[in-house]
């Protein structure tokens, strides 16, 4: 990621074998993002406990589809098996064409999971402005998420794109980045999930 | 080597003219797609009005900025990558960089932090200065105790779009110049870690400032710069500005903090370790910390609040479940912070200047940063001390109080480095110098008001008075904009080889310092006296120190269109060359050549000491031999 490290500047990236940059600041934005899940968190404890006017979960309705709500969880963690096994790959250097095979599976599990995800939130059975704030908190969170399947779904794009027309080899701090990154929201999805669907 | 330039620079040549296309486009392209096709989505709509529905601005704002930075050229490289495309030669870096020169770079994206920071420069004065003439409109205003001008609806509009417009610039002031421009110089870095993110932090301001102010169409918004629920959902679609302005200034400040962070921390030159790091470098490692921890804070409020409008959720409406109080927890997470996002590079930019007039080392140095350090810390566990009078729960009060109250203690300790710092010193009163001293004495007057507001009885008497107002006036301008001021002056120099009358300075230094003084002592009082800010009118025994508040205030516009008129003057149509080291500095920006390297160093800084060695006149770095340039060079 270092744009000018070939004029000669020696920076600690450099010095500590390079990638660390891109892994530093990969954590980064899992700890801004934490904040970012935090508050939804937050929002979704504070409402629920105090239940203004009864309009926490009014009856009527109901939760996401169950079934969807599975699966639009089984998809991300294919991909986190998927990226774990891209990862392991290019640290032991194997060869290229099982290196791409992985990454074409890893992106069809982002795929799905979006694709998924958006079919789920489609199926969420209630309009906001009657829906309660329980409605409210998880459609905005299952949004958020969404996007950002969505971002870490068009990194995966274009670090298979560089792999496969060979115009960028796979670094292991690109692997590694994008395996936390991927492993993060989905644990993340997975907690939203139990939250939305068990707690509400 | 002469070879036809590609279309994709040909383009950037002419970024900042397709951004503004691609804007136009976006808004009308966001505006059709959000009142026709989505509209029904989710029950999506809320009632339309002759301007239009929120679902249709709110997209046509966002597609606009995207547009925007579209036609700027931003998506090129992330779209190339999603098609496989090779990455940018160091030639095309090069070209981006800006290495060809030319006045054209500072109208497109470029990846040189130096431009950059005078980018920011130049368009922060810009909305500062738009910002200040809402000022003088409010105090002309507020010259009668009765409504003369405006009315009610308008005022609070005004007042909101001042407060909230300088808000959305102080967040970036300091940071947004000097920090772009000099934290690479400062750790031997020949750039920032992702120069690219860095060109979007900054050129998502305009987009941000522009959008703001176009609430002036849609009905303006009268919830101030704090946005409160439910009011917020009762507004005009005026809102809407205010909330997209926000996103994007949440977005460029939480960006900007990782890239700074991943700069300073990986990028620094390996023989630079951390106990010798310029304090500046310092105070802006704290405060990107800070922005990137709050700012997703205040996104995730502002996209509660989008959805509230547009889908009609309602997080913050009671009778729909929701609660107000959501909103200013969340928000104040964020702006409590937020205050010390203005504050911290401040301490650190005046701490970076003081030695070099002191011609001392600076004195308790890692106190110093560990006051700053302290009052980063400190300010994640302050916010609720907004809500005291809003709607605490009683048993929480104590806590805050304490903890706000807590914050003196590394503050004060950042005053006793200054304090050590010039006792016994030979201080050269350089004009940089009185806006240093003018900077601690307004602070301490803001800290101390502080002290009030944060003490649960006082607070409950002076809570949403012009007290407040005058504290927070004190502490953001009295200490932020001051030190700016001086960070001008001192740095501009290096930033453009040019410098400013510096006895003409002297004069409006002390016009503005009075005149600033004048303003805010009096509005303290009013405060005193129970005058609620916000109000257009207000009791007739209160008028004598409005008009002194008034008049002052009006000075005060001159006197910073002043300097403004200096700065022009001086540094673009007369051109005063200045001194290569005017100040006898031992940084190491000092150490490099005017204009600074394309790449910072034609010698790279091989061995550095601490910046403020002068009481052995030794500078920050030695330098190595020569480097090689670039191949596109």
């Amino acid at each position: 990621m270092s744009e000018v490290s070939p004029t000669g500047l020696t920076v600690i990236d450099d010095v500590k074998g390079g990638g660390h940059t891109l892994i530093f600041t990969s954590r980064l934005v899992i700890a801004s993002n934490t904040t970012l899940q935090l508050s939804l968190l937050f929002a979704f404890l504070y409402l629920r406990a105090n239940n203004f006017g009864s309009m926490w979960h009014p009856s009527g309705v109901g939760t996401p589809p169950q079934v969807l709500a599975l699966i639009a969880l089984a998809l991300p963690i294919v991909g986190v098996v998927a990226l774990l096994a891209v990862s392991n790959a290019v640290s032991s250097a194997r060869e290229s064409s099982a290196v791409t095979g992985l990454l074409w599976l890893a992106f069809l599990a982002t795929v799905l999971t979006g694709a998924v995800r958006i079919l789920l939130m489609y199926q969420f059975n209630w309009t906001l402005n009657s829906a309660g704030t329980y409605a409210d908190v998880a459609t905005l969170w299952y949004a958020v998420l969404l996007a950002e399947f969505i971002g870490v779904a068009a990194w995966l794009l274009s670090l298979v794109m560089g792999h496969v027309r060979g115009t960028d080899r796979l670094g292991s701090a690109h692997a590694r980045a994008i395996l936390e990154q991927w492993t993060y929201i989905t644990g993340v999805s997975i907690a939203v999930y139990l939250l939305i669907q068990y707690a509400s | 080597m002469s070879t036809r330039p590609t279309l994709a620079r040909r383009l950037n040549e002419w970024g900042l003219l397709l951004g503004l296309v691609g804007a136009v486009i976006g808004f009308i392209a966001g505006y059709a797609l959000g009142s026709g096709a989505i509209s029904n989505f989710y029950g999506a709509g809320g009632e339309p009005t002759s301007l239009g529905s929120d679902p249709g601005i709110i997209l046509g704002y966002a597609m606009s900025a995207a547009g925007f930075l579209a036609g700027m050229g931003f998506f090129n490289y992330p779209i190339g990558r999603l098609f496989g495309a090779k990455r940018p030669t160091e030639e095309d870096n090069a070209y981006l960089h800006g290495e060809s020169g030319g006045l054209g770079r500072y109208f497109r994206m470029t990846t040189d932090h130096k431009v950059i920071g005078m980018q920011y420069l130049v368009v922060i004065l810009a909305f500062l200065f738009i910002g200040g003439l809402g000022a003088m409109f409010i105090r002309t205003e507020l010259l009668t105790p009765v409504p003369s001008i405006a009315n009610a609806q308008s005022y609070l509009s005004l007042v909101g779009l001042h407060s909230t417009l300088m808000i959305f610039m102080a967040s970036t002031a300091i940071i947004g110049p000097f920090g772009n421009y000099f934290v690479p110089i400062m750790i031997g870095a020949r750039n920032m870690a992702f120069p690219r993110l860095e060109a979007l932090t900054f050129w998502l301001l305009p987009p941000a400032g522009l959008i703001l102010l176009s609430t002036v169409f849609l009905g303006g918004f009268t919830t101030g710069w704090t946005g409160y629920a439910p009011l917020a959902d009762q507004n005009v679609l005026g809102m809407d500005s205010y909330l997209m302005g926000f996103a994007l200034i949440g977005l460029s400040i939480a960006l900007s903090g990782l890239n700074m962070i991943a700069t300073i921390l990986t990028k620094r030159a390996p023989e630079m370790p951390l106990s010798r790091m310029p304090v500046f470098v310092w105070s802006v490692l704290v405060t990107s910390f800070l922005g990137a921890l709050a700012a997703p804070a205040l996104i995730a409020a502002v996209l509660m609040e989008i959805f509230s409008r547009t889908y009609q959720a309602t997080f913050f409406i009671p009778a729909g479940g929701g609660s107000p109080y959501l909103w200013e927890n969340l928000f104040w997470f964020f702006g409590h912070p937020e205050v010390y996002i203005f504050v911290v590079p401040a301490f650190g930019l005046v701490m970076e200047m003081l030695p070099a007039f002191a011609r001392k080392p600076l004195w308790g140095r890692r106190v110093g940063i560990g006051g700053m350090v302290g009052v980063g810390v400190l300010s994640f566990l302050v916010w609720q001390h907004h809500l005291f009078v809003s709607g605490i729960a009683p048993s929480l009060r104590p806590f805050y109080m304490f903890s706000t109250e807590m914050i003196s203690v590394p503050t004060g300790i950042i005053y006793l480095v200054a304090l050590g710092t010039l006792w016994r010193a030979r201080t050269r009163f350089g004009t940089p110098m009185l806006f240093i001293f003018a900077f601690f004495f307004n602070f301490l007057i803001g800290g101390f008001t502080g002290v009030f507001l944060s003490d649960v009885p006082s607070d409950f008497s002076l809570h949403a008075s012009y007290f407040v107002q005058a504290h927070f006036h004190y502490t953001i301008m009295g200490g932020e904009v001051f030190a700016l001021m001086a960070g001008i002056v001192y740095y501009l120099p290096k930033m453009t080889g040019r410098t400013m009358d510096i006895k003409l300075l002297r004069y409006q230094f002390w016009a503005v310092f009075l005149t600033f003084n004048g303003t805010f002592i009096s509005l303290i009082a009013v405060g005193i006296m129970g005058m609620p800010r916000r109000d257009i009118s207000y009791a007739a025994y209160l008028q004598p120190l409005n008009d002194s508040a008034s008049i002052f205030a009006l000075a005060l516009g001159l006197s910073m269109s002043l300097f403004l008129g200096i700065l022009i003057w001086e540094v673009v149509i007369k051109q005063r060359v200045a001194a290569a080291n005017p100040w006898e500095s031992l940084g190491v920006e000092w150490q490099v050549p005017t204009p600074v390297p394309t790449f910072n160093f034609d010698r790279m800084p091989v061995s550095w000491s601490l910046p403020d060695n002068y009481d052995t006149g030794q500078p920050a770095a030695d330098f190595g031999p020569a480097v090689p340039a670039l191949s596109g060079a």
